[in-house]
């Protein structure tokens, strides 16, 4: 049974190829698999695997969220068998914590482009990280801080800018 | 890096309102002067965070910090563009005593307010906090059921409040998933209320809830206890997992649970107050699969007068949790190890097999009774004839915060070897002395299905009392008679196995 595992191989926007399971590629993003069941009646009869082009991802950023994907999609990686119970209920911490903090503790541009990939490959649950580790990022630093992590300009006139400081002055 | 290069900004709005969502609402106001990209952007955060600690305020005067807070907070959920709400965070926090906790809570407009705000009409997920430093009786607030957004309301996960009763306007609560309360008050109808009106309630999580009664409120202590009665909470089909921790309260006997479609059960509290009792109307849980349980066992039992006439330990134990034949996760947490051993003879009315058993996780002391721990682990080997992994803790009497320093983990093909070294070693310690083998006798008598066929991983924590303590006597039987033993991790809190055994590997 474990022998007739299918995989699919994604094409990175600057040509590499990753080879990812297609079940498990296909529990984790809701893009791939829509492109993997278009794909699907016409490659039933042929035995030759499908190559997806994913035109926004680049190598390293996929290579990241394949190791990702692998580690919580995986129900065979996380216990080491394949048939195995998963031994975690819901409401405990969830086992892949820590490693979910240490794959976001990277560099500002590193995480920006792994959240334009959860969203573009709609995987949720590495979204929903990213995007709580870029707002982990703007939490206790003021604004001229944040504008100077991100290179954010102001172009906001003194006016104008005044205006918005009186508009929410209550947070301020 | 280039820094005049700003990625952030040029996320699309969606992406930076849910960076904005998870911001503490002043946080998430203050980016409205980054730049012009982000002036309105936290209008569109459909989640929203209120903590109370973003106001310094130094008087002692919940009352002025509650209208500031429920002031800028109304504001923020009232404001013209701002997107319905979808998540809602709110926690208060008293440095002092609870009644600026209640200060707080109690300004009109306040949370009622809130929740009635036009924004929260779809709102899906409530979390409240709160909490005092000092005399926190929990009803500071009031959280009126009839208040939420029934129709929308998804995840509702409470702490140190009340929650007040519905109500009579039949509120439903169609969506609701999660339901989660820790540290609060409420009456068992309240409660049995909203289960009945949440058809998809999945997880359902009660730690520290007291159900107080007013009919034994003013009787005196010794009469109030032997009038308390145990609770039936009618869970709906689809609840799956339920928690339930410290829910022993002085106002009632136990809770029972009537969840005929739960898989996994979380318990913490009275062995006789395991909350499956046969008297549950649909039966029991057929499909219990995963159980996690805490039990006060002898030494706080026995202690309470009202608790002579409970039956043993160990004859509940089995009676309770013998029913669950189709378990396959265990982890059992008790005061000592011996309280849930059956001797030989009552084996056949006491032990019930587990066949689908795969894993079990053993914590409790060995101390008390060195014999009974044994028999007691014989008797839960012989009843998990698949049993795969083993995890043994077992506690001292000694300083609770010690913690192990070192591990040792052996794969596969290292098996041989560590049998090797950890028999050397044993026999160095042992010297030739071989007393106390009869500790053991109770799982040398027998040979176990799970020891020769399947169990591959085991685990044992202990603190080494001495090098020929009880533990180190069970970690040999273990490495002797585990037929297909594939992995096996010591932590022992004294690093002398561990040293010994990197010694050898090291040659």
């Amino acid at each position: 049974m474990a022998s007739e595992k299918k995989v699919v191989f994604l094409r990175s926007s600057d040509g590499e190829a990753f080879e990812v399971s297609e079940e498990v590629i296909s529990a984790a993003s809701v893009t791939i698999k829509g492109m993997i069941d278009e794909e699907s009646p016409s490659r039933a009869d042929t035995a030759a695997t499908t190559t997806l082009a994913i035109p926004n991802v680049t190598a390293a950023t996929l290579s990241r969220v394949l190791h990702y994907v692998n580690k919580h999609f995986d129900a065979a990686a996380v216990v080491g068998r394949p048939d195995d119970y998963i031994f975690c209920a819901p409401g405990d911490e969830h086992p892949l914590a820590r490693f979910d903090d240490d794959f976001v503790d990277v560099d500002n541009d590193t995480l920006i482009d792994l959240v334009h990939a959860a969203e573009y490959l709609h995987i949720k649950k590495l979204f929903d990280l990213t995007c709580k580790a870029v707002a982990d990022k703007l939490k206790g630093r003021t604004i001229d801080q944040i504008r100077e992590t991100f290179g954010i300009v102001n172009d906001y006139t003194v006016e104008e800018e005044v205006e918005v400081y009186r508009e929410n002055s209550w947070a301020f | 890096m280039s820094s005049t290069d700003d990625r952030l900004s040029a996320l699309p709005d969606s992406v930076l309102a849910r960076v904005l969502s998870s911001l503490h609402l002043k946080a998430a106001v203050q980016t409205s002067v980054l730049s012009k990209r982000w002036r309105t952007l936290w209008r569109e955060a459909d989640g929203v965070n209120f903590d109370t600690r973003h106001y310094r305020d130094i008087d002692y005067d919940g009352a002025k910090l509650g209208r500031e807070f429920f002031r800028d907070a109304l504001a923020a959920v009232g404001t013209d563009g701002r997107c319905p709400v979808r998540t809602l965070s709110v926690r208060a926090d008293s440095y002092f005593q609870n009644d600026f906790l209640q200060g707080i809570m109690r300004t009109s407009p306040g949370m009622d307010a809130l929740l009635a705000a036009p924004a929260m009409r779809r709102l899906e997920e409530l979390r409240m906090e709160l909490t005092a430093e000092f005399c926190q009786t929990r009803e500071e607030y009031e959280l009126p059921a009839g208040l939420l957004p029934g129709t929308s309301l998804q995840v509702l996960d409470i702490g140190g409040c009340t929650l007040g009763s519905p109500g009579n306007n039949g509120a439903v609560f169609r969506c609701l998933e999660t339901l989660r309360m820790v540290g609060c008050v409420t009456s068992s109808e309240t409660l049995q209320s909203m289960l009945d009106t949440a058809p998809n309630l999945s997880t359902l999580w009660l730690e520290y809830v007291s159900f107080p009664s007013f009919e034994l409120a003013g009787l005196e202590w010794t009469t109030a206890m032997s009038m308390r009665r145990r609770i039936l909470l009618r869970c709906p089909n689809a609840t799956v997992s339920v928690t339930l921790m410290h829910c022993h309260c002085s106002w009632t006997d136990g809770v029972d649970l009537d969840a005929p479609g739960v898989r996994t059960l979380r318990y913490t509290g009275f062995l006789e107050h395991f909350p499956f009792s046969s008297a549950a109307p649909s039966g029991l849980p057929a499909n219990l699969q995963h159980m996690e349980l805490c039990f006060c066992t002898s030494r706080c039992t026995c202690r309470l007068p009202s608790r002579m006439g409970v039956a043993e330990p160990r004859a509940i134990f089995w009676e309770s949790i013998g029913r669950f034949s189709r378990l396959r996760f265990l982890q059992l947490e008790l005061w000592v190890i011996n309280d849930i051993a059956v001797q030989l003879e009552q084996e056949d009315r006491f032990l019930k097999v587990f066949p689908d058993l795969r894993f079990l996780k053993l914590k409790g002391s060995c101390q008390e009774d060195r014999h009974g721990a044994a028999v007691a682990i014989a008797n839960l080997l012989q009843c998990c004839p698949s049993m795969q992994e083993f995890h043994l803790k077992c506690d001292l009497h000694c300083d609770p915060y010690a913690f192990p320093r070192r591990r040792l983990k052996v794969r596969q093909k290292n098996k041989g070897r560590a049998e090797k070294s950890i028999m050397s070693f044993i026999k160095r310690i042992k010297s030739g002395d071989d007393d106390g083998v009869e500790e053991l006798a109770a799982l040398k008598a027998r040979s176990f299905h799970c020891l020769d066929h399947h169990l591959r991983k085991i685990r044992f924590e202990f603190e080494l009392e001495s090098l020929n303590c009880f533990e180190v006597k069970l970690t040999k039987f273990f490495v002797e008679n585990a037929a297909v033993l594939e992995e096996m991790e010591v932590h022992d809190g004294d690093q002398i196995v561990y040293d010994h055994i990197h010694d050898k590997f090291a040659e």
